[in-house]
């Protein structure tokens, strides 16, 4: 009878913590490559950007926002330019149609031209980024500290680089997807600095 | 007897590996569980702010409807949207062509009207999405057949958006309760609720009557 019960209660707790095991597709976290088997990368060793073109409340942070990567990551290198010869340009969405709390957008375009954003499927199978831009939105950030500000700007140079926003909203990170998640850190975090080591 | 309690200690050794593997997988391999709703604007390369207030979606908001997607959505390419005019000249000089955007334009029957133009009800409109047919990175997609509440704004070319992405998203269940497809603190006072709780809600924004929904 004491056999029985210890066998009963055993597989019991067994079969519980066995389910953590399995996968499930309703919760299975998705990443990028995941989602689209696409390695996103930057094509070029230096983050060329140009920031004449952002005006308003984001006037003069693009420096601040690409050069947080530079400084927390050995791996990238950012550095200004002139419009002309820029690879990355930060700008204000001035023509851009946000949506309601959209705050920045990144555009990263292959060889061909092909928006990321805009058709996945056309992307190069490479990953391969060779031009981007950033929006920032004209209507937001009257209200929101330098520090986010700077902490918004380096989260779409992220994706520039190739990173994506983390699967749970609660892992600390600069590229959590939004600036309300408990997650979202206004530095660059250990998970992204692991993030750039993977892709270079 | 022995053979019973050498089987028992089998047993228990087997079911322990089994347990210590479970339970270190659980803690220790944090992306595989989440409970999080997926949505697929969190999956664009986009940065969001909350959208805290139902209101901030409902401003903008020309028409709110109920129905359902008739079909699974077609990919349509249009004229992408440039920030500036430096930029779309830079981009024509880089890639020697026009940008374009996709977008998945899905037909929605409206069965009622609850807000706007009370002519369109029994009858088809396009609803138009961020991102291809067939994938959710962009926005959550129209589910075909599902009944569903949604909050749209009127674009130039007469089609829809849904105002706020998800945030104006709602399936409807069949016990009259609604499921947002958004994370937006805005939606959370109507998940699992009755969708006159929201319809009450709007009818006090929009300053207007709309019957409850049976």
């Amino acid at each position: 009878m004491k056999n029985k019960v210890s066998i009963t209660i055993t597989t019991l707790l067994s079969l519980t913590l066995f389910i953590g095991l399995l996968p499930s597709n309703a919760t299975y976290a998705r990443t990028l490559e995941d989602v689209t088997g696409i390695p996103i990368h930057f094509a070029y060793d230096e983050v060329d950007y140009n920031q004449d073109y952002l005006n308003g409340n984001w006037s003069g942070l693009g420096d601040n926002g690409a050069e947080m990567w530079d400084t927390a990551c050995s791996e990238v290198i950012c550095n200004e330019v002139s419009f002309s010869t820029s690879n990355l340009d930060i700008v204000t969405g001035d023509n851009y149609d946000f949506e309601t709390g959209v705050i920045g957008v990144t555009n990263i375009f292959d060889s061909d031209g092909t928006n990321f954003n805009d058709s996945v499927s056309n992307f190069d199978e490479s990953g391969e980024t060779v031009y981007a831009s950033i929006y920032l939105n004209p209507d937001m950030g009257s209200s929101y500290s330098t520090t986010l500000k700077k902490a918004i700007i380096c989260h779409e140079v992220g994706h520039v680089l190739g990173l994506y926003h983390p699967a749970s909203s609660s892992t600390s990170s600069i590229m959590s997807s939004s600036i309300n998640n408990s997650g979202f850190k206004t530095s660059i975090q250990q998970y992204d600095k692991d993030d750039i080591s993977d892709i270079y | 007897m022995k053979k019973n309690k050498l089987f028992l200690k089998i047993f228990i050794c087997l079911a322990t590996v089994i347990t210590m593997a479970g339970a270190y997988s659980v803690f220790n391999n944090p992306v595989s569980v989440s409970s999080e709703k997926y949505v697929g604007s969190e999956h664009y390369y986009f940065m969001k702010a909350d959208i805290a207030d139902i209101n901030e979606i409902l401003k903008d908001a020309d028409l709110i409807v109920i129905g359902q997607a008739i079909d699974t959505g077609e990919t349509v390419t249009s004229s992408g949207a440039y920030a500036s005019d430096a930029l779309k000249e830079k981009y024509r000089e880089k890639f020697n062509k026009e940008l374009t955007s996709s977008f998945t334009n899905t037909t929605f029957n409206v069965e009622k009207v609850m807000y706007g133009d009370k002519s369109i009800a029994e009858s088809n409109i396009v609803i138009r999405q961020y991102g291809e047919a067939g994938s959710d990175i962009g926005e959550t997609k129209l589910e075909k057949n599902q009944k569903m509440l949604l909050i749209l704004k009127e674009t130039p070319d007469g089609r829809y958006k849904i105002s706020g992405l998800e945030a104006g998203a709602y399936d409807v269940a069949e016990n009259d309760k609604i499921i947002s497809h958004s994370n937006d603190t805005a939606t959370k006072p109507y998940e699992n609720k009755s969708i006159n709780k929201l319809l009450k809600d709007i009818a006090e924004f929009k300053d207007t009557t709309i019957e409850d929904y049976q």
